[in-house]
């Protein structure tokens, strides 16, 4: 089992109360800082004490995840992160420009010395009203981005793309990833059509948001699509994406959490007004098990106890934890486990140090 | 665009570009001309090609691959016409990578990727097809820029 390291950026304020998008009438420079210095401190910290991967995620126009361009942090990162991987979790390539994700995918690559994961996503609905896009043409934008993207790592001569929604004259990226024929796909998703095209495509899958049932029933429909097109996806094809806290004791870190959560109101929302929520859904966005999205939401309403039984957070002492990434990898058959610290502060740095020096070597042998 | 396009082989015309300029069979009778060749009929186009340098005003290579004549291959570095090498992503036939050798093998070759289109381009991507070919042949020169008016609310 490998472990990734997922800071993301977090506004360290208060907010104007709102949903997505947030205004900005509340707001402090200085915050903003401390909260990328943050972010930093905690991938270096990550990387010294063991986690294969750091990962960097895209989001628009809110406090939740300040990056809307994540290839800007991590090429930050390359520069201080010294031996993990560096994730990119991913792109949002529907709603950009692919050549320039490929140009971006490779200088990252060089400049990491070729530790590159390349994440490429379809990303939350409310990013389709970022840009403009309509979110109906999501995945084929998606199919086609990727495609592109692939052709412009590994295709030597200048070529154009007349495609169904990107036009290029000529394309020839300079510099090219280190990583051949091209550094390692993932995409995210739990619905079936998602499985389908990563299988078809020999790409790796990330689940986020998911819960344990929803995540094994959709790694199975993965796994048996890549078996019809004939191939096996390895642990390291499965991501699992879960809020952590480690402390010394269960009762311990189950008090921190309680602490936290009395002590701060704040929660970022992606929520868009009924009408908008209403048109992505009717667009098809989520595929042909929509219902999947109420299970989700109802999971975690379901209280601090039930998110751990549905393993949408790993809480506990480092026994525990260990517990929890055994049913996991058990169940889900993941390898890459992406955690993002439940709290903040020194909570977050105990529990990336006892992350990375306690649990780390006890389920490092896991589908290894 | 009065110029007539020649399709090789002739029933391989499609109504898009037929709406949009005078397609011909016959070249024989004609001063000047742009030549659009499906795969096989590559060779035939080529050996046109060498033959009146002067009337192929542009050639488009549609899911071509060179031919297998070397003595004709050798002579391709004579060729001065402006060729467009169109290739399908998902041709299992002609697949995206002989592009390369179209690159190698003409001097003043640019490959286009058709996304999404298997060995029958203009059946599989009709308007993208007949998109591109037009925009090349009516000013090869010119291709790489773009001549379309992006303004969304003049």
């Amino acid at each position: 089992m490998k472990a990734a390291l997922f800071s993301p950026c977090t506004y360290a304020g208060p907010t104007a109360p709102s949903g997505w998008p947030t205004p900005v009438t509340v707001y402090s420079s200085d915050l903003s800082r401390q909260t990328f210095e943050t972010a930093i401190e905690h991938s270096r910290l990550a990387d010294q004490v063991g986690f294969d991967w750091i990962t960097v995620a895209e989001h628009h126009f809110g406090p939740f995840c300040m990056t809307p361009n994540p290839m800007v942090l991590a090429g930050a990162l390359t520069q201080v992160v010294k031996r993990a991987k560096i994730a990119l979790l991913g792109a949002d390539i529907p709603i950009l420009n692919p050549v320039r994700v490929a140009e971006e995918f490779a200088m990252l690559d060089l400049l990491s010395g070729g530790r590159l994961v390349a994440g490429m996503l379809r990303g939350t609905p409310n990013e389709y009203i970022t840009y403009n896009v309509n979110p109906r043409e999501s995945r084929r934008r998606f199919e086609e981005a990727l495609q592109l993207i692939r052709m412009a790592w590994t295709e030597p001569e200048p070529f154009g793309w007349q495609g169904r929604y990107w036009q290029y004259k000529t394309v020839s990226i300079w510099p090219r990833p280190i990583q051949q024929p091209h550094p390692p796909i993932y995409m995210s998703g739990s619905s079936p059509e998602s499985g389908e095209f990563a299988a078809k495509n020999r790409i790796g899958l990330g689940f986020a948001v998911t819960t344990l049932a929803l995540a094994t029933k959709a790694s199975s429909h993965y796994r048996s699509q890549a078996a019809l097109v004939g191939w096996t996806p390895r642990p390291d094809d499965i991501i699992y994406r879960v809020p952590f806290h480690v402390a010394a004791s269960d009762d311990q870190a189950m008090e921190d959490l309680a602490a936290a959560a009395a002590a701060s109101s704040r929660s970022f929302s992606l929520a868009l007004s009924q009408g908008a929520e209403a048109a992505i859904a009717e667009a098809g966005y989520y595929g042909r098990d929509d219902a999947q999205r109420g299970r989700v939401a109802a999971a975690f309403s379901g209280g601090i106890r039930g998110r751990i039984e549905n393993a949408q957070l790993l809480l506990g002492a480092p026994q525990t934890v260990i517990g929890q990434i055994r049913r996991i990898h058990a169940e889900v058959g993941a390898g890459v486990l992406d955690l993002v610290p439940a709290l903040g502060g020194d909570k977050a740095i105990a529990s990336i140090e006892q992350f990375g020096t306690r649990i780390l070597p006890a389920v490092r042998e896991l589908g290894a | 665009m009065s110029r007539p396009l020649v399709v090789l082989p002739p029933a391989a015309a499609c109504e898009l570009l037929a709406a949009r300029l005078p397609i011909d069979g016959n070249p024989d009778d004609l001063e000047s001309f742009d030549l659009l060749a499906h795969a096989q009929a590559a060779e035939e186009a080529l050996r046109l090609a060498l033959r009146r340098p002067l009337a192929v005003h542009a050639l488009v290579l549609a899911a071509a691959a060179p031919p297998a004549d070397l003595a004709l291959v050798a002579r391709f570095a004579e060729l001065t016409v402006p060729t467009l090498a169109v290739l399908g992503t998902r041709d299992g036939e002609v697949p995206p990578e002989t592009g390369r050798r179209w690159r190698a093998l003409l001097p003043r070759c640019h490959l286009v990727f058709l996304y999404d289109a298997g060995h029958d381009l203009a059946a599989d991507r009709p308007q993208a097809f007949a998109d591109i070919v037009l925009d090349f042949i009516s000013d090869p020169g010119a291709f790489l820029v773009n001549r379309r008016d992006g303004t969304l609310h003049p």
